[in-house]
């Protein structure tokens, strides 16, 4: 019955009434429509002065709707709480509800204000090319003098895409579980793409070219899924390994197709029958070369390879440590201890100064890839230590039967010790992952054109866009905590996956 | 089999088997290993070339990278012996039990002969005499160099130790490494010096360091020097032959090397070529497993020596290279001395506590300066987010389901977002928002303003003199002292384990006395270490009371946990309505008269002084009112609301791994939810929850070196202007690791000592 609701309602969120008058239900439920037809007023006049203070665009009337219905809530709230004195039965419920009521009537008022009736977003409309891709794609895209690039993010795309539906493929959930949210996934990027304000490029192609990878993530999630309800379990777990390698493939396909080496440009230039004299950059076979990348992507490469790099260099420097030659763990712990001494921004500083001058005589390379090295090597301390725990936690019995099966020592670590730490540590290594992500924003500081340091100083690039200073920054907030919160519901999953939660007791108030 | 048809030949020398498609990884990988070694052995024997050249005319060094033979072959040599010993792994023993001889000689003496740590101990004394000779020229001599003469010492002794060591106890192959090492670098040097027949050119040179290096590679992983010293002549086999053998080798090579032109022009494909062939054949031996387990781990250890050798080699010769490298500036960067430190920095840096005049006090100065600062807002931030993140975590549990969701919320949003972006918003926000400065917006009450706040910082009234507060303080433990020794009654049972004098002073007087003195001495020295560090902080120097009253405040807390831990501290407590009314009216009382003694020499608040209309002279009168600068507010903000969400997350953690039963029970009891939470819950919870602050509290001391973001003055901010300024970046960035270093072990040793104290009951 929709009273008991409310008045269960009211309990949980305001706790019980303090008057004994209340014992009787009339009088209560009565007491309660009272406050709610009070919150309606008070809300529906702050409606009507909303709606002659901001206007009637549509951006303005769902700011004026959300602000009314927490007014309501407020109010409502605070009324039943003073009317009915809740504050004297259970206090602690009573201000944490009215509290928590009037801080999210005053985030929805600030927040809703900011971002629907102040804030200009055509800033971040006008450059969602130049934040996604940087500088010399941005230019490449929309003017003339300079081939087309995007062919080569495209495919990475398309293959990304077909990697992570196939790897939901193999989970075997129920379609529909992965569909529906992948739909809207592709929907809104696909919006965003093809939003009219401020378009500085053709919609149609970038448009065509999603739904076709949508198509394309559709066959591949149908595909993989099929396989792995009609097939044994070992055979999926082939599947996924396959998977897992082709990812670690792909990070280094994607290094590979933007800025490949000089001979396959020239083999490129000799098939499509570019002079030699012509200048290759200017060409479609010249590659974009690391130091102009820019945008998402940099933060997207260098997190993978911190992921990558990092799990493998992590691996050796934890079995390092865990050794007992002095030759493999001194050095192991030394260079441990020294990387997780210092904050990341102190490694990412010498890299960019002290590094040239150790690795510059016998490789020439970029402070992208540099970054990329570092990013390798700080996120595989992190994960030796990580590793450390798991690898201590595996039951020795498991090592004795190695031995007496006869494996070597590699082949006992690699195939019985590695898996089962892991396992147990799994959640703790996507948390490395997921910090080593949010730690890309660092890059800003020495000048890496990355998506935070594009936004941030998108005002200053036109007239038009001086005073928008904090619209980009907010976008920025988004997307960042967009990947970390979908990295963290995957890590929660496969959690529940491998059966390492403990659903304890103890709820305390 | 295609292989087999198209390289006809090949079949005829390899067996058929090894012509499979599997083998090519193999071939890349032969292939891969000789280009690698040749590069790297490559740019090795350059280096050795470019620092051995001795271009002196007129007497100066032309040759700004010129290191002598010693030096050379004390680096490259020492880098050799320290991995053939830890390859060989014979040293381990040598710091445990002595070796028993029963030849008659006195037991003491040859136990103290093979005692390390003697040793070192005499040895690195024995360096540090020079300075002792008189007190002013130990005070004058900078730490650094007392360090590394100690350093120097110590190693000395090290060495020697080893080697009588090795010697007494037979570990032969160990003791040759360290024989041919001091033959090396002693008699090798005065060879060349004897006479000119046996002077060396440049290309003897890179033999005996890149050819030595190879050569040791090859001893450590034939690993028969032990069986050669104890077999006789006639039973050599193969392997003890080929070390035998490839020492002369090279003896004869090293003086004949011009001799051979094959081997001079093409010495590195030669070294390069040894090294394949010995990896080749090794990896091959070792797996087949053929002997026991000490010996395949100590011959893949010679392994991954062997092939890491030519980049271990590279990297040490181009460090040594960088130290003293011809061109200024990467020479400057490179150079490890800190007596830049003393001199005056050109850059004006904005420190609170007190102000450094640029120029004028040395960067030691500045560093401190940006120590505290740091310090500072790290320990503010991990005050004010433990409460949050209590008080968040708790909320995220609660049957209250508005509370919850809202928190749940607070968490979810504010774990994912970056730091970084997370500090920008912040300051972009702040800046926003908070009025301009010449908009005056002031809260005042009768004429004077009370706070001031606008986007370049908030000013608000506080007391005139600080120390008056203080007092109040100490006022109000002197209260709270006098309560405790009021409710104290005779104590059942006292552990006297730890009653000697110096753990526990007053044991002698009687609990009564013993409690009340306990007390009483932690409020003497917390007194004391107040006010003997405060000119540490606020001025130049002051370190050494500092240090005083540190150790002070340590062991009267240390006697302070000692008298508690046995059990004389029985109190009563008085929990009736009548007790909790007088306890309501003494803390009132006492609360009023403390604000009393502090409000008692007035107020300070802020004045703000125009000289003239335009905003940008405007100015607050120094030492009036409290500023609070807008960074310092945006990096306190920012990083309490991150790391408050982590926080929340670990308590949640922590209370949902508690067995149902405590909580059932406390309910059961009567007790009501605070109750519960205080006595009950977050006691038990702390066990688990310490480790993963102590990790937390370590990201927040190394997160506030994002402070460059805020444009704070923090240590991170300090080394870029100093390095900026000075370019010496090698010693800039030890010292920056040495600090955070030193922060991040100051706050795990807290929280180990509070781990230990809540986890030292069994549960």
């Amino acid at each position: 019955m929709i009273q008991d609701k409310l008045l269960d309602f009211e309990h949980s969120v305001v706790g019980k009434p303090g008057l004994s008058l209340y014992k009787d239900p009339k009088f209560n439920i009565n007491s309660s429509y009272f406050s709610i037809v009070i919150a309606i007023i008070v809300s529906g006049v702050s409606f009507f002065d909303n709606l002659s203070a901001e206007g009637t665009s549509i951006k303005a009337l769902i700011f004026i709707i959300l602000v009314s219905l927490a007014t309501f809530l407020a109010f409502y709230l605070t009324i039943v709480s003073v009317v009915k004195l809740t504050f004297r039965k259970s206090p602690s419920t009573a201000i944490l509800g009215v509290l928590s009521s009037w801080i999210i009537y005053q985030v929805i008022k600030g927040f809703g204000h900011f971002a629907l009736i102040e804030a200009e977003w055509e800033v971040v409309w006008a450059n969602r090319v130049l934040v996604i891709v940087g500088q010399l794609m941005t230019e490449s895209l929309t003017q003339s003098y300079l081939p087309n690039q995007s062919w080569r993010l495209w495919s990475i795309l398309y293959l990304t895409f077909i990697i992570i539906s196939a790897a939901y493929g193999t989970t075997g959930d129920k379609p529909y579980k992965f569909l529906i949210p992948f739909t809207i996934f592709t929907s809104i990027l696909t919006y965003i793409a093809w939003n009219p304000t401020a378009v500085n490029y053709d919609t149609d192609e970038p448009v065509m070219k999603l739904i076709g990878a949508t198509v394309l993530s559709y066959i591949s999630f149908g595909l993989s899924h099929y396989y792995c309800s009609i097939n044994e379990e070992y055979i999926a777990n082939k599947l996924r390994s396959y998977l897992a390698l082709s990812s670690v493939f792909l990070f280094f396909f994607a290094i590979f197709i933007m800025n490949p080496p000089e001979s396959v440009q020239n083999l490129c230039a000799d098939i499509f029958g570019i002079s030699a004299s012509e200048n290759i950059q200017l060409t479609r076979c010249g590659g974009v070369e690391a130091s102009q990348w820019g945008g998402i992507f940099v933060n997207l490469i260098v997190a993978t390879a911190g992921c990558v790099l990092g799990f493998a260099v992590g691996v050796v420097l934890a079995f390092g440590r865990q050794s007992k030659l002095p030759f493999f763990k001194y050095p192991a712990v030394a260079l441990i201890e020294t990387v997780r001494s210092g904050p990341l921004i102190c490694w990412l500083y010498f890299a960019v100064f002290l590094l040239p001058d150790i690795i510059d005589p016998f490789m020439d390379i970029e402070d992208i890839i540099r970054m990329l090295l570092i990013f390798g090597l700080f996120g595989g301390c992190y994960i030796a230590e990580v590793l450390r725990g798991g690898l201590q936690a595996v039951d020795s019995g498991q090592k004795e039967a190695a031995l007496a099966l006869g494996l070597s020592p590699i082949q006992t670590k690699l195939q019985v010790e590695l898996p089962n730490a892991v396992r147990t540590t799994l959640p703790s290594i996507v948390s490395v992952f997921i910090g080593l992500w949010k730690d890309t924003t660092l890059l800003f500081i020495i000048n890496i054109l990355d998506f935070f340091k594009l936004a941030k100083d998108l005002p200053n690039t036109s007239p038009g866009y001086l005073g928008d200073f904090l619209e980009p920054l907010y976008v920025t907030a988004l997307v960042f905590w967009i990947f970390a919160f979908y990295l963290s519901r995957i890590s929660m999953r496969i959690e529940k996956g491998l059966g390492l939660t403990n659903e304890g007791g103890g709820e305390a108030a | 089999m295609y292989i087999k048809k198209l390289f006809p030949l090949l079949s005829i020398i390899v067996p058929e088997k090894y012509l499979k498609l599997s083998s090519i990884p193999y071939l890349i990988a032969i292939f891969a290993f000789y280009s690698y070694s040749n590069k790297f052995l490559t740019y090795s024997a350059d280096y050795v070339t470019d620092m051995s050249r001795d271009i002196t005319i007129g007497g100066v060094q032309q040759n700004i990278a010129f290191y002598s033979l010693e030096s050379l072959i004390l680096f490259v040599g020492g880098f050799l012996l320290i991995s053939y010993l830890l390859v060989q792994n014979e040293f381990n023993n040598l710091f445990s039990e002595p070796r028993k001889f029963n030849n008659g000689v006195s037991p003491i003496f040859t136990d103290l002969l093979q005692n390390m740590y003697v040793w070192i101990f005499i040895f690195g004394v024995y360096n540090l005499i020079p300075f002792l000779k008189s007190w002013e020229f130990f005070l004058d001599s900078s730490v650094l160099s007392i360090f590394s003469e100690l350093l120097k010492g110590s190693a000395l002794g090290l060495f020697c130790g080893l080697f009588i060591g090795f010697l007494l106890r037979g570990y032969y192959s160990s003791l040759f490494a360290m024989v041919m090492f001091l033959f090396s670098y002693r008699l090798f040097p005065l060879l060349s010096d004897f006479s000119p027949f046996f002077s060396l050119s440049s290309s003897q040179i890179s033999f005996f360091i890149i050819g030595g290096a190879v050569l040791t590679s090859f001893l450590l992983i034939q690993n028969n020097i032990k069986d050669l010293s104890i077999n006789k002549i006639s039973k050599v086999n193969t392997g003890e032959f080929a070390s035998v053998f490839s020492i002369l080798i090279f003896i004869i090579l090293l003086f004949n090397i011009s001799m051979v032109p094959i081997l001079s022009q093409n010495l590195i494909p030669f070294l390069s070529l040894i090294l394949l062939l010995n990896v080749c054949y090794w990896s091959w031996d070792l797996s087949q497993e053929r002997s026991k387990q000490s010996v395949q781990e100590q011959r893949s250890a010679a392994l991954v020596f062997m092939v890491s050798l030519p980049i271990l080699l590279y990297f040490l010769l181009r460090l040594l290279y960088l130290l003293n490298h011809p061109d200024t500036v990467m020479r400057n960067r490179w150079e490890l001395a800190y007596d830049f430190m003393s001199q005056g920095n050109t850059f004006k840096v904005n420190t609170w506590p007190f102000e450094v005049t640029p120029g004028a006090d040395s960067r030691w100065l500045f560093y401190k300066a940006a120590i505290i600062n740091s310090a500072r807002v790290t320990l503010l931030s991990i005050f004010l987010c433990t409460i949050l993140g209590i008080i968040v975590g708790v909320t995220r549990l609660s049957s209250n389901k508005l509370a919850s969701t809202l928190a749940t919320a607070y968490v979810e949003i504010f774990r994912n977002l970056p730091l970084a972006v997370l500090l920008f918003l912040i300051a972009t926000q702040m800046g926003h928002q908070f009025p301009l400065f010449s908009e005056e917006k002031a809260i005042s009450i009768f004429n004077k303003d009370i706070i001031y706040y606008s986007n370049q910082g908030i000013w608000f009234v506080t007391v005139a003199e600080h120390f008056r507060l203080f007092v109040g303080i100490i006022f109000l433990a002197f209260i709270k002292i006098i309560l405790r020794q009021m409710a104290r009654v005779e104590p059942r049972k006292v552990d006297d384990s730890k009653s000697s004098l110096i753990q526990r002073p007053f044991s002698h007087l009687g609990w009564r006395v013993e409690a009340l003195l306990s007390d009483i001495l932690v409020l003497i020295s917390i007194f004391a270490f107040v006010i003997l560090s405060y000119p540490f902080f606020t001025t130049a120097s002051g370190g050494l009371e500092c240090i005083i009253g540190l150790n002070f405040l340590l062991y009267s807390l240390l006697v302070f946990t000692n008298v508690d831990d046995s059990g004389v501290n029985e109190m009563v407590v008085d929990d009736s309505s009548e007790g909790l009314r007088k306890s309501f009216t003494i803390w009132t009382l006492s609360i009023a008269v403390a604000i009393g003694i502090a409000i008692s020499a007035g107020f300070s608040s802020p004045e703000l002084l125009k000289p003239s209309s335009s905003p940008g002279s405007w100015r607050f009168v120094a030492e009036k009112g409290f500023e609070i600068t807008p960074a310092f507010s945006a990096m306190i903000i920012g990083l309490t609301l991150f790391t408050a969400s982590v926080v929340a997350e670990i308590v949640r953690g922590s209370i949902q791994a508690l067995p149902r039963g405590q909580v059932e029970a406390s309910i059961s009891l009567g007790l009501n939810p605070f109750q519960r939470l205080r006595l009950v819950i977050l006691p038990q919870a702390l066990r688990s929850m310490i480790p993963l602050l102590n990790n937390q509290f370590m990201n927040v001391w190394k997160n506030s070196s994002l402070a460059i973001i805020v444009a704070y003055n923090d240590i991170f901010y300090q080394f870029l202007v100093m390095a900026n300024n000075v370019g010496k970046l090698i010693p800039l960035f030890l010292l920056l690791l040495v600090t955070y270093q030193f922060g991040s072990l100051m706050i795990s040793a807290v929280m180990n000592w509070f781990n230990a104290r809540v986890t030292s009951v069994k549960i």
